[in-house]
């Protein structure tokens, strides 16, 4: 505003005010020479003359005031004038204001912090050229409903060989990573890609190369590129690190380039490290392990839907061709839908939240202004009468709008800022993207045009009705400020609405609410207090060849972990309920003909130490749990969950029963020992699905996590179980130690946000309505104060002065509460995807919020209504 | 509205004005003289009224005002009547027509 206004004075005063001062100050002189001429003429002495001239002509400086305000009166000076005047205005009542630029500053403020996260991140493109042709591949099998499973070596080969419709297509795999340095080992995250991921990604390395297709193949891929960060820390910058060599899971890798500083991968796993993928001959014979992820970029000019269309018919191809393949398809997502799908809906919630909030802010508004512009009626009946046109007027009200729209707009990004600073800070796990979000200038950009729709929105029509009072209906009624019934009309219009809103907002915010209640109070099938979780690999290079030494290797860590002092007791797992990754194995039953592999059932797959299920508390229902028996040379053993006897035992007894997994142990049939209580997985909204686990003592993979009960704060024991592994073996490194909490409320975390803002918004909608209410009946209380005075002089006992006041009140509020029910009623199905065991049309929802609502109002009219039944009908009366 | 020593409505000084350039475009100066010839010296125009009357009819689009040489050879602003002044000029005869009927016959009763 500061600038604006000086560089237009400064125009101004260059361009224009000098050339009409100087021509009125010439017109002033020539009418002074005139008439001293005259003077003159008539015989008077030419001093006296110019003195008699002068003193007739009066006080040239005020008349060029006068005249200045009439011609200076251009569009922007008039502008000015206005707001000089309505910015006094609104210091005059600075309680009026103060609430009135609060109220704005809040639904301001929320709605740039949710419009930043919306922009950030769903609609800001991904930071890659091109990003709408990045799409991510997946394979389905819609019989299992597996609709995201990664891709196998060959199929990715033979996808990749035969498709037309991309530019290129890579593929890559998380893996970690032990770098052997001095002393003890450090764990890195590391990615294996194929040779055309970066540059489909358009990323170069800031230093060096990237790789080639001669080193995307068995035995030439001992090269590496690295992260920056990495490079920094590791090498601090220097540019000597490249053909240098890192030793990672035992084996040497060059080092060929560095990526660019502050690229972000969004999609991508952060890794330390990158090498070709360069398959092994076993991964490329493996037609059965989904094990890679994929991405592609399209060729220009191809949609999606063509390159679907061409990629399951490639998949249908190929399932004609190798058995293991039968029944798989592809999926293509767009990167973008890939990565923010998910938070669609969520966050368009909270946006859609948001807007009712400000609009029920802006009836707020819009109502304190028609209580302001009835005492102001005088005031704009006289400007009317000194020559305002209605226009002029409604000009001036608008203006008084738009400051304090300003004001709150100026407020409500202060507001925004810390909210969005909090919301990124505390919101860690909630959003994908959420540490890209920032206010910037669409930020700004949104808030200054929401600013100005609002102040249009709530400022037109009090401008309007206030600037058609007429004249003599103001000064006649100037004593308690008239009443028209079309605005009383109109305020209670806003009343109602705001209640509506309240009402919507409330209903879905206590859905979302009781849907969260349900969500903690759902059975586990486990106990998630005092866990401490942390990840461990036993890469190949360490124990070659047999898994027997794995095996060996993990029980010496469980027993030396259950030793550690706090440690109520320790186990081992791959396939924890919560965390990233499902081993999924198919399998059939040995009394059933075997199906071919296409037809196979499958099951999530797990490995555990004896005393796991002991560890998580979860109930062994039936049967026995695995103990010393169970060793690789002993038969083979299973137990199932509840979900996998519902799913395939119709009744039938599964102990005893045996079936053929198809895991690298698929030559030695498993027989069922035992059956558990379902443990939910994953967001927890899921219902468990079936599931095997199998003795880690006779199938024993790569990765292991080791779980720990505790008898106090799990995080205490990070040390000491870090310290523990060591001692069994210096090079085995240990990561992501944490506290199960920890997971679970990740799992928990974007719920819990959505609900606590949207928990947050309803609230600010209730405060604001009942405000609302407040302010209508205390200024009806003042409207009708002549009214109940003859009542209460005509023998009317206060309290009937008081219920009339509740009355009026509580039809508003009623209206208000059926309209927004209805409403309700209409818009939760849009969330029903984010409930959970609750439906959209909640009965309890549905009782408590209208009668919260209710009572609100009722003491939002308590006092005026108070106030009613104590008017002194002689003073009422004489008020006139 | 300051009028000093102005005995004349705000309005009626307007109308006056009008009705003096009616007759042709005039300097400030000459308006103020014409409006007293025609009132035979009655009526006095203030400049502290007479100048801020003619910026506000200028600004209403009723007069326009251009530079010219007044009758001594000086440098004078003229001002000229527009149409929308001829018109206006028109409606405010017959206003005060009216007007001044009315205040004469309630003059006129005893």
């Amino acid at each position: 505003m500061f600038w604006l206004r000086l560089i237009y004075s400064r125009l101004y005063g260059l361009l224009r005010k000098n050339r009409i001062e100087r021509e009125m100050e010439d017109e002033m002189r020539f009418h002074l020479l005139m008439r001293t001429r005259e003077n003159i003429e008539r015989g008077m002495r030419p001093d006296e003359a110019e003195r008699e001239a002068r003193r007739r002509f009066g006080n040239v400086g005020r008349v060029k005031d006068l005249a200045r305000d009439i011609k200076g009166g251009g569009f922007m000076e008039t502008l000015l004038q206005d707001l000089r005047y309505g910015a006094r205005m609104l210091m005059k009542n600075p309680g009026f204001t103060l609430v009135a630029v609060i109220t704005l500053a809040l639904g301001i403020g929320a709605n740039t912090a949710i419009f930043s996260l919306v922009n950030g991140v769903l609609l800001r493109p991904l930071p890659y050229a091109e990003p709408e042709r990045i799409v991510r591949v997946f394979e389905n099998f819609k019989k299992r409903n597996l609709n995201f499973a990664g891709l196998t070596a060959p199929g990715f080969i033979d996808w990749r060989a035969q498709q037309t419709v991309f530019e290129d297509i890579a593929a890559y795999q998380a893996i970690g990573f032990d770098l052997m340095g001095e002393g003890e080992s450090q764990r890195v995250l590391g990615m294996r890609a194929s040779a055309g991921f970066f540059s489909l990604l358009r990323i170069r390395p800031a230093l060096g190369r990237g790789f080639t297709s001669a080193e995307d193949v068995f035995g030439k891929g001992q090269v590496v590129i690295l992260s920056d960060r990495f490079w920094r820390e590791r090498f601090n910058g220097a540019n000597e690190a490249l053909g240098k060599s890192l030793t990672l899971n035992g084996a040497a890798y060059t080092i060929i380039g560095v990526l660019p500083a502050g690229l972000q991968l969004t999609g991508f796993a952060d890794a330390d490290v990158w090498v070709p993928i360069a398959f092994e001959p076993f991964e490329l014979e493996n037609r059965g392990g989904h094990n890679y992820q994929a991405a592609a970029r399209l060729k220009p000019g191809v949609t999606l839907a063509q390159a679907q269309a061409e990629m399951a018919a490639i998949a249908a191809r190929l399932g004609e061709q190798y058995d293991a393949s039968k029944g798989w398809g592809a999926t293509l997502v767009s990167m973008q839908e890939q990565i923010v799908g998910n938070a669609r809906t969520p966050l368009l919630l909270l946006f859609s939240a948001v807007g009712l909030v400000l609009l029920i802010a802006c009836a707020n508004v819009a109502n304190l202004l028609l209580a302001r512009a009835a005492s102001r009626e005088r005031e704009f009946a006289v400007r009317a009468a000194l020559g305002a046109g209605r226009m002029r007027i409604v000009r001036q009200l608008l203006l008084e709008s738009l400051l304090l729209t300003l004001c709150g707009a100026l407020l409500g990004w202060l507001f925004s800022s810390l909210a969005v600073a909090a919301v990124v800070k505390f919101g860690e796990a909630t959003f994908p993207r959420l540490e890209e979000v920032r206010l910037n200038g669409q930020a700004l950009g949104f808030t200054i045009g929401l600013s100005m729709g609002a102040a249009s929105l709530f400022g037109l029509a009090p401008a309007w009705m206030a600037s058609g009072v007429s004249l003599c209906v103001a000064l006649k009624d100037a004593g308690r400020g008239s009443t028209s019934g079309r605005r009383r009309r109109f305020r209670a219009g806003l009343v109602v609405t705001q209640i509506a809103l309240a009402v919507v907002l409330l209903i879905g915010a206590s859905l979302l609410l009781r849907s969260f209640a349900r969500l903690r109070a759902v059975d586990f099938g486990y106990q998630p207090e005092r866990l401490l979780t942390a990840q461990l690999a036993m890469p190949d290079d360490r124990f070659p060849g047999r898994d027997r030494q794995r095996m060996a290797f993990l029980a010496r860590v469980v027993e030396r972990a259950s030793a550690v002092p706090g440690v109520e007791s320790a186990s081992s797992v791959l396939g924890l309920p919560l965390g990233a990754g499902v081993a999924r194995s198919a399998f059939y039953f040995l009394d059933k003909p075997t199906p071919p592999l296409s037809e196979m059932p499958s099951a999530q797959y797990a490995q555990i130490s004896a005393n796991y299920f002991q560890t998580m508390r979860t109930p062994l229902l039936r049967g026995r749990a695995f103990d010393q028996r169970d060793v690789v040379d002993a038969p083979f053993v299973a137990i199932v969950n509840e979900a996998f006897v519902r799913a395939f035992f119709n009744g039938e007894e599964p102990l005893g029963k045996r079936l053929r997994v198809m895991d690298s142990r698929r030559e030695r049939p498993t027989e069922i020992v035992g059956v558990v209580r379902d443990m939910r997985r994953g967001d927890l909204t899921e219902p468990a699905s079936p599931q095997m686990f199998f003795p880690a003592t006779q199938r024993c993979w790569v990765d292991a996590q080791i779980v720990l009960r505790t008898h106090g704060d799990p995080a205490a024991l990070k040390e000491s179980l870090r310290r523990a592994v060591s001692e069994v073996d210096a090079a085995q490194s240990l990561f992501l130690i944490r506290p199960f909490d920890e997971l679970l409320g990740n799992a928990l975390a974007q719920r819990r946000l959505q609900m606590t803002l949207l928990a947050v918004f309803a609230g600010l909608a209730l405060a604001l309505a009942a405000v609302g209410i407040y302010g209508v009946m205390a200024y009806s209380v003042i409207q009708r104060g002549r009214e109940i005075g003859v009542r209460i002089t005509l023998g009317a006992q206060p309290l009937q002065a008081l219920t009339l006041i509740l009355r009026y009140g509580l039809t508003l509020a009623t209206m208000g509460v059926l309209i927004g029910m209805t409403g309700a009623w209409a818009l939760t199905r849009w969330m029903s995807g984010l409930l959970f065991e609750i439906s959209p049309t909640d009965p309890v929802s549905f009782v408590l919020i209208p009668l919260l609502l209710l009572s609100v109002a009722l003491l939002a009219c308590w006092w005026p209504a108070r106030r009613a039944s104590k008017v002194n009908p002689m003073i009422a009366l004489r008020a006139e | 509205m300051p009028t000093p020593d102005t005995k004349l409505l705000q309005g009626t000084l307007d109308m006056l004005i009008l009705k003096a350039l009616s007759l042709g475009p005039l300097h400030g100066y000459g308006v103020g003289q014409r409006i007293m010839q025609m009132s035979e010296d009655a009526l006095r125009v203030e400049e502290g009224s007479l100048y801020p009357a003619l910026y506000r009819i200028e600004r209403q689009g009723w007069i326009t005002a251009e530079w010219g040489v007044s009758e001594n050879n000086l440098r004078a602003k003229f001002y000229k009547l527009t149409r929308a002044g001829r018109k206006q000029l028109r409606i405010e005869e017959e206003n005060w027509e009216r007007l001044a009927g009315a205040v004469f016959k309630v003059m006129q009763t005893n």
